[in-house]
């Protein structure tokens, strides 16, 4: 059998009988023999009898679904929009994807082995209760592991140390000994762990396991960055995910969020060294529970669309990066990975009927599964019309989108900062501010008023100040609570 | 391309937020009014006048924005703005709740406005949850601001324009 029905019409396994109706009219408008003489068309439109043959009858497609191997994932996309401008002027189109497990995946399974590495910063800023708290942290986890685990430990401060190699069952006893030698001195640069941690990692790696890197720091690292992110990139392509926790506010949040978002991990903020062991707990925890990792979408080029923006709305809210590639991140038993993605659609043929949007393939690994990967061609396409669509954009849409857009304020008055803006990026802040009172956020918006006017004083964010922000308003951003919509 | 109502920087179609300042820019739903619109919600400088001249012996004259309704204020000098919520004791001497002031975000006890000694008018936000903007700007809590002739004023999302007469 050659390619699935369903995706030859273009429409998903619980498409309605009128749904597929309609796409199996519009495919006849565009492939019959009368309308194109191309000989591939001919061949498409074979395809596309015999597809709506089998799925037009209910009791031949039950017959056909049975055959179908199951997904394990559903899969749904919804816009802003029902509709484009038929004008050559670029407009916005907003897409919330969703990826949730199949009915039937939900539950708790026994989960997949680790293949785990902590790196963590023993630089002097992490003496004392901070360091005790991590070390505690890595205790509680030694008593956690299986024997098929693979578990390793690097510490880095200006070089990096392998504590505990990457071996399978170790005694417990020993690698509790070699945690607690480890003792906090000089300065932080994450590189140097990164590459140990990436070395004990990736000698192990098997798309049966979880393979994951936990970077614990809590400082500013100087000058390695770009060497970073291309280490970040070989963990990526070799399919392991870099999760990162800052302790305090004197690390470099924007660069760990883009280490870690290109692997398809998230950057998490420790207040206080309390919070550590919860923390790293419920990220074990977490892990556990993943039914398919590193979830990608690589992206169809398309002169009439571009990515402009993708956010994680969740699991772990965070934004993505979009080059070199996009890595959603992972979905959860019993929960879903929800991304939204801010489209910029510039029609150029103003005759065609309807302009895609998005248009792509889905990619996933499934630990302990067979097939090990998954991958399912998604796409998004909008009619082009005269008239103006004054329907009311979805409420989950609407909903994930206010709350971002004060994220991404606070990320612009950032940015101007960088170059300078201090104007611009004060203002800015002040309008988050009544923007953070309106949404009933007076604490928040305290903060940033505080940040505002200190930044027309000084022309620089508190630490404090700047992660309050980043990861308060990233933390306004709830999932939106309905289903999605119609999947394609 | 469309024009954010609030600080007028140009937005792609079908932006849902304006990237400047954060304002809505899709039609709410349950009103009619799409927020899109440019300037012609309020009312022109030139009929200012015209407008409030309608009731002669109002001093000042509130035009709610989005109703068209106005309230005038003439006895007194002083006046505390706000909404009537049951059980309260304090009531406040312009009440918006006809106005949909709960569902527009207004406080109990939003907001003074007062004519002081100099013939001036002017507006105190009483530390309301969501605030006063006069054009825009926000107010902090406790402080008198000057209003104008004009003046767009903000409470919560209620928004009315200040017509002055004769103080």
């Amino acid at each position: 059998m050659d390619a699935n029905y369903y995706d030859i019409l273009g429409v998903s396994p619980e498409a309605t009988p009128q749904q597929i109706k309609k796409a199996y009219l519009r495919l006849v408008r565009r492939y019959h023999p009368d309308v194109t003489s191309d000989p591939a068309a001919h061949e498409t439109f074979l395809q596309v009898q015999a597809a709506y043959e089998a799925l037009s009858d209910p009791i031949k497609r039950a017959e056909y679904d049975k055959t179908l191997p199951k997904d394990p994932l559903v899969i749904s996309l919804l816009a802003s929009r029902k509709r484009l401008l038929r004008v050559q002027e670029p407009q916005l189109v907003y897409v919330l994807l969703t990826a949730a497990p199949a009915p039937g995946e939900e539950g708790a399974t026994q989960r997949p082995p680790f293949n785990l590495c902590l790196a963590l910063d023993r630089s002097t800023s992490m003496d004392g209760e901070r360091l005790a708290a991590v070390k505690r942290a890595a205790t509680m986890l030694i008593d956690e592991l299986r024997p098929d685990d693979i578990f390793s430990v690097v510490t880095f401060n200006d070089r990096a140390e392998v504590v505990v190699p990457a071996t399978r069952g170790q005694d417990r006893a020993y690698l509790k000994k070699q945690i607690a030698a480890v003792t906090a001195t000089g300065g932080t640069e994450v590189f140097q762990g990164l590459q140990a941690a990436y070395r004990q990692v990736s000698r192990f790696y098997s798309p049966d396991y979880l393979n994951e890197i936990i970077l614990v720091t809590d400082g500013h690292t100087y000058g390695d960055e770009e060497k970073c992110y291309k280490l970040t990139e070989q963990a990526r392509t070799q399919g392991i995910v870099i999760t990162g926790v800052g302790i305090g506010s004197k690390w470099n949040a924007e660069f760990l969020d883009r280490v870690t978002a290109a692997t398809g991990g998230s950057t998490h903020l420790i207040t206080s060294s309390r919070h550590i062991e919860t923390f790293l707990e419920t990220h074990f925890r977490g892990m556990g529970q993943r039914l398919a990792e590193q979830v990608t979408l690589a992206l169809s080029q398309s002169p009439n669309a571009t990515l402009q923006y993708a956010f994680r709305l969740m699991p772990d809210a965070g934004p993505l990066t979009i080059e070199p590639s996009l890595v959603l991140g992972h979905v959860p038993r019993g929960s879903k990975l929800q991304v939204v993605m801010e489209w910029l659609v510039h029609p150029q043929d103003l005759q065609a009927t309807e302009q895609t949007v998005v248009a792509g393939l889905l990619r996933t690994r499934l630990p302990l599964r067979q097939p090990p990967t998954w991958q399912k061609t998604i796409s998004l396409l909008l009619s082009l019309t005269e008239e103006a669509d004054l329907s009311n954009p979805p409420p989950e849409i609407v909903t994930a989108m206010g709350q971002l857009t004060l994220y991404r304020m606070q990320e612009k008055a950032q940015r101007d900062l960088q170059a300078g803006r201090v104007e611009q990026a004060t203002r800015r802040l002040e309008r988050l501010a009544t923007r953070l009172l309106t949404a009933g956020q007076p604490q928040l918006a305290a903060t940033v008023q505080q940040e505002a006017s200190r930044v027309r004083k000084t022309q620089h964010l508190s630490d404090t100040g700047e992660k309050a922000i980043r990861f308060g308003t990233r933390a306004l951003i709830i999932p939106p609570p309905s289903k999605g919509g119609a999947s394609r | 391309m469309i024009r954010c109502p609030v600080c007028q920087h140009e937005e792609y179609d079908g932006a849902l937020y304006c990237s400047e300042c954060g304002a809505p820019l899709f039609a709410v739903p349950g009103t009619t009014q799409n927020l899109t619109v440019d300037g012609s919600m309020w009312v022109p400088t030139e009929r200012l006048d015209e407008v409030a001249q309608r009731e002669e012996q109002a001093r000042i004259v509130l035009y709610l924005v989005e109703s068209g309704q106005r309230i005038f204020l003439d006895e007194g000098a002083e006046w505390t703005v706000g909404r009537l919520a049951a059980g309260q004791a304090v009531v406040p001497d312009v009440d918006l709740t006809p106005y949909h002031a709960y569902e527009q975000g207004v406080s109990r006890l939003h907001a003074t406005l007062r004519i002081d000694e100099r013939g001036r008018l002017l507006i105190t936000d009483m530390g309301s949850s969501n605030g006063t903007r006069v054009n825009g700007i926000k107010l902090l809590p406790n402080t008198p601001h000057p209003l104008q002739h004009g003046d767009m004023v903000a409470l919560g999302k209620l928004v009315f324009q200040v017509l002055i007469q004769n103080l």
